[in-house]
């Protein structure tokens, strides 16, 4: 049994060579793409040659479990093949529906572990962009719609990855933390367009999960002036919705011991605070008193939630 | 047979690790304590950024100095754990840099820069040693580098006067721990960070020979890479290992610009520069993996 979990590890890339291996892949892909610039190919041929070199990327991917193999041969044929498609000149969103089906597909049979890793983040990150392609201009009231909604299910798949029953086939199981960080990082990019009445929603859900975590440790008195507490946090928060789904994240990373997403909605809460009070429509020295009256109260949280510990 | 990971035992597991207790309650103090502060200390840098120009420079100097004494009289009279004492005397240590700056700002002294940060880095020497704290050091090389190095600049022999002066601190770092208790062995982060630094300087040096082509520095540039190599086989160290290789494709893209430059090719030069990076990196990418292989095995072995 070691010496199988020892060649397992042994076959895995480490880091800096998957690295160097995107980078190769890139170079790879830059040379192929540069005969087709070159040569000026009308929209058909580009097509023809993306479905081509796609078709490639997916039969070697279900055909080798080779990491190395699939980063310099099947991912520079599907970066090759998608961006042709994108030379073609067809509608994006057609274009863009056609490569998540084919990222989708791919992944599900994918052998390659990097391979699917890149094809999960991939398809993740074409959702969004293709109910933003659906409608016309970038700042359109539905564009702020389609935000909230894809962060709402984004987020809800985060958080059900806390029961891993829920994601028991063997492909999502096996690229599970891709999933969380996929998950996490894009609803932290999307809420950057949210409204700010959506900040209320996740504001809402933060002081939920926070009345179920303090009913689960803390009883009596404590529990009332916790729930008091938490309310004045996530209620600070809802002030704009960058703050309040990166405090959301935080406690669901915290929850699951998820150190990469609460990373990623750490530096969030951080972008977030800072937009927030440099948007502030105030006087440099009254955005001084906000800011030192509102450390002021987080400083107090600290004092009372140390005390509330004590007793 | 699939690539299989570590991922899968810990999800197919009935139970996935949550955070306890005693974590939700270190989480919430934590979180609060530097959400404050970080709110405290913003809203007082842009209280004194707002009113900056109406405050006397006495004041000025005063406030900076009250905060040294503060915490020099903490230091020595507060019990704190080592770390919050490092954090404390690197926290006084950047005091002494606004401190000089705001009498450089005050009496418009007409000092340069490489002689403040030379200033800055003699006035917390001896702080420096007494903690032993080495992100202190890190901060203290940092500085004490910017205002040595541009004197080298302008000097056939700048980058073998850089290495020479990088190599002297790697040797100060390995000899020091061993000759004298003051200063601890340097952690591997720092040894390795000092040694990159020390080979990326190497590399410049090599691509300046290539471009401009100051000979004389090549000599020195290439005694570094070859002690780098030699300290990669006998540690069997895969990022020592690897900095060869990504040294190599700066070597490459130097070579191209060369030439591109030399014969006026840019784009037949970037046509063959993509091939002859693919092949680099792929070879690279085949070496290093069989090295970790290898060592994995004797690793296994032993």
């Amino acid at each position: 049994m070691d010496t199988i979990e020892q060649n397992k590890t042994a076959d895995r890339q480490s880091w800096p060579i998957k690295i160097l291996l995107f980078i190769g892949s890139l170079f790879i892909a830059a040379l192929v793409l540069s005969f087709f610039i070159i040569e000026s190919v009308d929209s058909i041929a580009a097509i023809l040659f993306s479905l081509m070199a796609l078709s490639g990327a997916v039969i070697h991917t279900v055909k080798s479990d080779n990491d190395t193999g699939a980063m310099l041969i099947a991912l520079p044929l599907f970066i090759t093949g998608y961006v042709l498609m994108f030379l073609s000149g067809w509608d994006e969103s057609l274009l863009l529906f056609i490569q998540l089906l084919i990222s989708a597909v791919s992944f599900y049979f994918s052998k390659s572990y990097s391979i699917g890793q890149i094809l999960l983040l991939y398809s993740l990150a074409l959702l969004p962009a293709i109910f933003f392609s659906f409608d016309g201009p970038f700042h359109s009231r539905h564009f702020h719609i389609y935000s909230f909604v894809i962060i709402l299910i984004y987020m809800v798949l985060y958080a059900a990855t806390i029961k891993p029953w829920l994601f028991s086939i063997d492909i999502i199981a096996r690229h599970i933390r891709t999933f969380k960080f996929s998950t996490a990082l894009i609803s932290a990019v999307l809420v950057f367009w949210a409204l700010p009445l959506y900040s209320i929603v996740f504001a809402a859900a933060s002081y939920a999960i926070s009345v179920v975590l303090l009913k689960k440790y803390v009883k009596g008195r404590n529990l009332i002036i916790g729930c008091v507490l938490a309310l004045l946090c996530c209620a600070s928060t809802a002030a704009y919705p960058v703050m309040a789904l990166a405090f959301l994240g935080m406690l669901l990373a915290f929850a699951m011991l998820d150190y990469v997403g609460l990373v990623i909605f750490s530096a969030t809460l951080i972008v977030g605070i800072s937009k927030f009070y440099y948007d502030l429509n105030m006087s440099l020295v009254n955005k001084s008193y906000m800011l030192l009256a509102s450390g002021a109260l987080f400083l107090l949280l600290f004092y009372c939630i140390k005390r509330l510990q004590n007793e | 047979m699939t690539n299989l990971d570590s991922e899968l035992p810990n999800v197919t597991a009935s139970k996935v690790r949550l955070a306890d207790a005693a974590a939700w309650s270190r989480f919430t103090q934590i979180a609060s304590l530097v959400i404050g502060v970080g709110l405290f200390l913003s809203g007082l840098v842009f209280f004194f950024a707002y009113n900056w120009q109406l405050i006397h420079r006495f004041v000025k100097l005063g406030i900076v100095a009250f905060l040294m004494l503060a915490l020099m009289l903490s230091i020595i009279r507060v019990s704190m754990s080592t770390l919050v004492r490092n954090v404390a005397i690197s926290s006084m240590s950047v005091l002494v840099g606004a401190f000089l700056a705001i009498i450089g700002q005050a009496y418009n002294v007409e000092a340069d820069t490489h002689t403040f940060f030379l200033t800055w880095a003699l006035c917390i020497a001896v702080w420096v040693f007494i903690a032993d704290f080495y992100p202190l050091w890190l901060c203290f090389l940092a500085l004490i580098s910017i205002g040595v190095i541009p004197f080298f600049f302008g000097s056939l022999w700048c980058f073998s006067f850089i290495l020479l002066y990088g190599i002297a601190w790697l040797a100060f770092f390995f000899i020091a721990p061993k000759l004298t208790s003051i200063i601890s062995p340097a952690p591997s982060w720092f040894k390795n960070l000092l040694i990159t630094l020390v080979f990326g300087v190497a590399t410049v040096a090599i691509c300046d020979v290539i471009i401009v082509g100051h000979w004389p520095n090549i000599i020195l540039a290439l005694i570094v890479v070859a002690a780098i190599i030699n300290m990669a086989l006998k540690n069997k160290s895969l990022w020592f290992y690897t900095l060869p290789f990504l040294g190599g494709f700066c070597v490459i893209e130097a070579l191209a610009i060369k030439i591109a430059l030399k014969y006026d090719a840019i784009g037949e030069t970037i046509i063959l520069n993509i091939w002859i990076m693919i092949g680099a990196v792929v070879a690279s990418v085949f070496a290093i993996n069989s090295k970790r292989k290898e060592w994995k095995k004797q690793e296994i072995e032993e």
